[in-house]
């Protein structure tokens, strides 16, 4: 009990340290510019934290962080609006929210949405921070455990848990994964240094990103799709004046439910390095659809499938700081860049962060709280606001899309192949839903597939070729017999439903 | 280029007069006894890294002694143009900006071997050499209690049974798996018997081999951090000469084994700027060396400070470069060597495929069985009169990024928006082109000032 009086006497002095009006207002400005960069595309906490930092030079550390992780929780939150009011991610762990949201938006419920992803975020994201306070160090150990095969089996499960759930034909979802683990193979193999078709073009030796894929996929192809008349998007069907705010209390239940679960799911597969929001909101908005009475009302407007991989992707950009303060491993590119931030301070992260610089780290975890506060209070006055986006006419607004789309992809690396690449994206998006396959499982398979390659190529170098090596670790075993039975259920269930 | 160099320019003052007029007249002031060439826009250094790592910090702690001690008349910024290990920066350096002198890049070690391993057209030889800057060098750490306790008795074991010793690190190609190579080739061990797992960073290498998943582990010196120091790791060899950077790990070459490398890291600027103006930006770098930031940096990141510059800068290049040449011909790597991995790289792009051709057969049968029993009528919801608008939303938006490329942001986007509201049926043109040119220029002046990412 000593070292729980300790954490509270702890994170009391914390909040003395990070709770000045000066520091708030840091908090308040990460907060405002993290929504700001994670509604437009292609720009994301990683790279406006990088952005920032020369002119974090005078200030005091903790100001900076402060400022960092309002910016980490707001970038979650930005993408998320963008997602449900126009169908448009401004980040790829925010895809997922637009199954549900958009649908929502749709019904006039776009308040809800954005009320239910506000609270998810500020779920998961407290509890991640309270974990990272109290079991970090022991966390940390356990997820040591996780090596390549245990990896690979994980994000297979993730991989056969999501991939039904673009829509009816299980043929056309797998074709559109297989094709999503295609594009996610163009580009230099880590393991070998050996360029794979890449035609010969430099320009596809990085491969194509997640975030290119989710503009291109999702922004561009979603704006092509409205500019083509494919859908009445006339902006008078959103019933905006009548959004209301509020939900039924079944569904504050079922969305509570989906808050715990998704925040367990992201917090956890954010202190795995490597794996990261993007994934965590899948996996949690997969396993929602799984243990739901209605899996059948998924995809036309569920609040859980926004509550789920709402909570998620923030407790996942929690659960990351976890690796890298207690281990001084970033998992997550934002977290890289914040360590490149610590060392500019001349501090380092790892073991003996907590007893060298045990006030910023405190002031830190601090200022966490404070952020995720922060994240509901400026947010939730504005939903009103943000729901009447819709009332701008359909043309301005997609055509704004692709603009900021364009010149998402372009501030990644400058160059305008990325352009054309995320276009040719788009296209393939328009075609793809024009022929009736679904989306989401393309980009599914580009955020996975090159993950299960990887771990999957590394477990054979470790055990020198032996395949016994997934039957032999106790994890792994798990995660497999857990696969084989989902597997095995959906087969039966599909022949029920042919029957 | 000429004149889109003068095109930015020109939008530059235009927007920034506000921002630069304070700079610029405070620069007047002092800079008078410098050289003849003064920069009078910002200066740009180029990261041919995502943001995190190595060479970002090189580039942004660069920027910050500048910065710190006021070095510099004209403001530095920092672009990170990550991919293919450097070679989509280099080259855009060598190419798009010939003979630009505001255009600065940091490279490294990794730049030469990916340039040899993807046999690059453009290589470091092309570029202006200012100045080598940092040099690091590698070590090898193993969990703390493995079995190795000692150098020599991990080189012992590695000699004895090659296959089973598990290296962990950075990905294919780096300096990590480069001097793994360079290592083995000293102590005979065929190339084809390494067992090298790529890391797609080395926090990740990190991890694994605290996890006990890999045996031993090669990263920079600075990159272990605060694993060794918390007795999580122990370090036992490093690839310096001698014990320079700490006295408790071991050198190679004292065990008689020859292998001294260092991971060097540089700013090189365009081709074919003037004498004058190499010579302002030499001196720009060494002052920022020099400044008491900088070698704080140095000091706190373990780096060694490895200052080169000039033509000796201009020869090291060269012999590096065939040093490496040398290193990735021993180890077989490169285009087409599937080398030693245990699944070679097109295992899986042929799973995806085969996954693909079996999806297309059964979704081709099923529509033949579908339309022989003519039971279900697909693609309703397809309305086909209205696929005119496609082609013609898809044209314009390849137009728009033509434009983007060869005219510039700013003209062709307040064109852009009324065309593509037009297309959806916007009947108020005029407001439109209002929307469209006001948008412009409040993203010119957002991305250019605030997120500092210049537009097209």
């Amino acid at each position: 009990m000593d070292s729980f009086t300790d954490i509270f006497a702890n994170i009391a002095n914390g909040f003395g340290i990070a709770g000045t009006p000066e520091n708030l207002m840091y908090g308040m400005v990460g907060v405002l510019l993290g929504t700001a960069v994670g509604v437009l595309p292609g720009l994301g906490p990683a790279v406006a934290i990088s952005l920032l930092l020369p002119i974090t030079f005078g200030m005091e550390p903790i100001s900076a962080f402060i400022m960092f992780g309002g910016i980490y929780y707001g970038a979650m939150y930005g993408g998320a609006m963008t997602a449900i009011l126009v169908n448009t991610p401004g980040c790829s762990s925010s895809v997922v929210t637009t199954f549900d949201g958009h649908p929502l938006a749709k019904k006039g419920r776009a308040g809800t949405a954005l009320l239910t992803a506000i609270i998810g975020s500020f779920i998961g994201g407290t509890f991640a921070t309270l974990m990272l306070m109290l079991i970090a160090p022991a966390l940390v150990e356990l997820s040591l455990f996780f090596g390549p095969p245990e990896y690979f089996s994980l994000m297979l499960l993730a991989l056969v848990l999501v991939a039904t759930i673009g829509g009816s034909s299980l043929t056309k979802s797998l074709f559109s994964t297989f094709l999503g683990i295609t594009i996610a193979m163009i580009g230099i193999d880590m393991q070998t240094g050996t360029a794979r078709l890449t035609f010969g073009l430099p320009e596809l030796y990085s491969g194509i990103n997640i975030v290119l894929a989710g503009i291109g996929l999702f922004a561009v192809g979603e704006s092509l799709w409205v500019l083509s008349g494919q859908e009445n998007k006339d902006n008078s069907q959103f019933d905006t004046t009548q959004s209301k705010l509020g939900m039924s209390p079944a569904e504050w239940v079922r969305s509570a439910f989906a808050w715990c679960r998704g925040t367990i799911i992201g917090f956890f597969a954010g202190i795995l390095p490597g794996s990261g929001g993007t994934i965590a909101a899948f996996m949690a908005y997969g396993i929602e659809k799984k243990v739901s009475k209605h899996p059948e009302k998924f995809g036309h407007g569920a609040v859980e499938g926004v509550a789920a991989p709402e909570a998620s992707n923030n407790a996942a950009a929690g659960g990351s700081m976890v690796p890298l303060l207690a281990l001084g491993i970033p998992g997550s590119a934002t977290t890289a860049v914040m360590l490149v931030a610590f060392q500019m301070y001349g501090l380092q992260p790892g073991p003996l962060l907590f007893q060298n610089s045990g006030d910023l780290v405190w002031g830190l975890i601090a200022s966490l709280y404070i952020a995720n506060i922060l994240l509901v209070v400026i947010n939730v006055p504005l939903v009103g606001l943000w729901s009447k986006l819709l009332k701008v006419p359909s043309g301005l607004l997609y055509s704004s899309v692709i603009v900021f789309s364009i010149l998402g992809a372009y501030s990644l690396k400058g160059s305008i192949s990325d352009t054309i690449i995320i276009f040719i994206l788009g296209l393939l998006a328009f075609t793809l839903r024009r022929f009736n396959f679904p989306i989401a499982p393309v980009l599914l398979g580009v955020v996975l597939g090159p993950l299960i390659e990887q771990e999957f190529r590394r477990s054979m170098s470790i055990s020198a070729g032996d395949f016994s090596i997934f039957f032999t670790r106790p994890i792994t075993l798990t995660f497999l017999v857990i696969i084989s039975l989902s597997i095995l259920s959906t087969v039966i269930k599909h022949r029920k439903h042919q029957k | 280029m000429s004149i889109h160099i003068i095109k930015k320019c020109l939008l530059k003052t235009l927007l920034s007069w506000v921002v630069l007029l304070p700079v610029i007249s405070h620069a007047d002031s002092t800079e008078q006894t410098m050289t003849a060439w003064q920069p009078e826009y910002p200066l740009v250094i180029t990261v041919p890294s995502n943001p995190g790592g190595g060479w970002d910090q090189l580039g942004r702690f660069l920027q910050r002694s500048i910065i710190q001690e006021k070095y510099s008349p004209v403001s530095i910024e920092v672009v990170n143009k990550g991919g293919a290990g450097g070679i989509i920066a280099l080259a855009e350096l060598v190419s798009t900006f010939n003979a630009n002198p505001y255009k600065l890049m940091v490279t490294g070690f990794g730049m030469t071997g990916a340039t040899i391993m993807h046999n690059s057209e453009f290589s470091l030889q092309s570029t202006t050499p200012i100045a080598r800057l940092t040099g690091e060098f590698q070590a090898i750490g193993v969990p703390y209690d493995s079995p190795y306790q000692t150098l020599e008795e991990l080189i012992q074991a590695f000699k004895a049974n090659p296959k089973k010793m598990i290296w962990g690190g950075g990905s294919a190609g780096g300096a990590d798996h480069l001097f793994i190579n360079l290592l083995a080739s000293k102590l005979d061990i065929n190339p084809q018997d390494i067992n090298y797992v790529a890391f797609t960073g080395g926090g990740e290498a990190t991890a694994a081999l605290m996890g006990g998943q890999v045996s031993a582990g090669v990263s920079g010196y600075s990159e272990w951090g605060g694993v060794v120091d918390a007795k999580r790791v122990r370090l036992l060899g490093i690839s310096s000469a001698d014990r320079v950077v700490h006295s408790d790990i071991a050198t190679f070459t004292e065990i008689g084994i020859d292998v001294v490398f260092q991971n060097w890291r540089a700013i090189v600027a365009a081709p074919n700027i003037s004498e004058e103006q190499r010579k302002y930006l030499i001196d720009l770098v060494t002052k920022a060396r020099n400044s008491s930031t900088w070698q704080d940096i140095v000091k706190r990141n373990n780096w060694q400070d490895s200052f080169l510059t000039g033509d000796d800068f201009s020869q090291f290049i060269v012999d590096d470069s065939k040093q490496t040449q040398h290193i990735v011909a021993l180890g077989g790597l490169g285009s087409g060597g599937e080398g030693y991995a245990y699944i070679g790289p097109f295992f899986f792009p042929s799973i995806a495929g085969g996954g693909l051709l079996i999806c297309s057969l059964l979704l081709l049968s099923n529509s033949i069985k579908n339309r022989q029993s003519a039971s279900k009528v697909g693609n309703e919801n397809a309305p086909t009169t209205n696929l005119h608008k496609f082609y013609l939303a898809s044209i314009t938006i390849a137009l728009y990024l033509l434009g983007l490329a060869y005219l510039g942001f700013i003209y062709v986007t307040p064109i852009f928006i009324p065309v593509t509201s037009k297309i959806l049926g916007s009947k108020s043109i005029k407001r439109d082109i209002i929307v469209g040119v006001i948008l412009t220029a409040l993203i010119t002046i957002i991305f250019e000032h605030f997120l500092n990412v210049i537009v097209p």
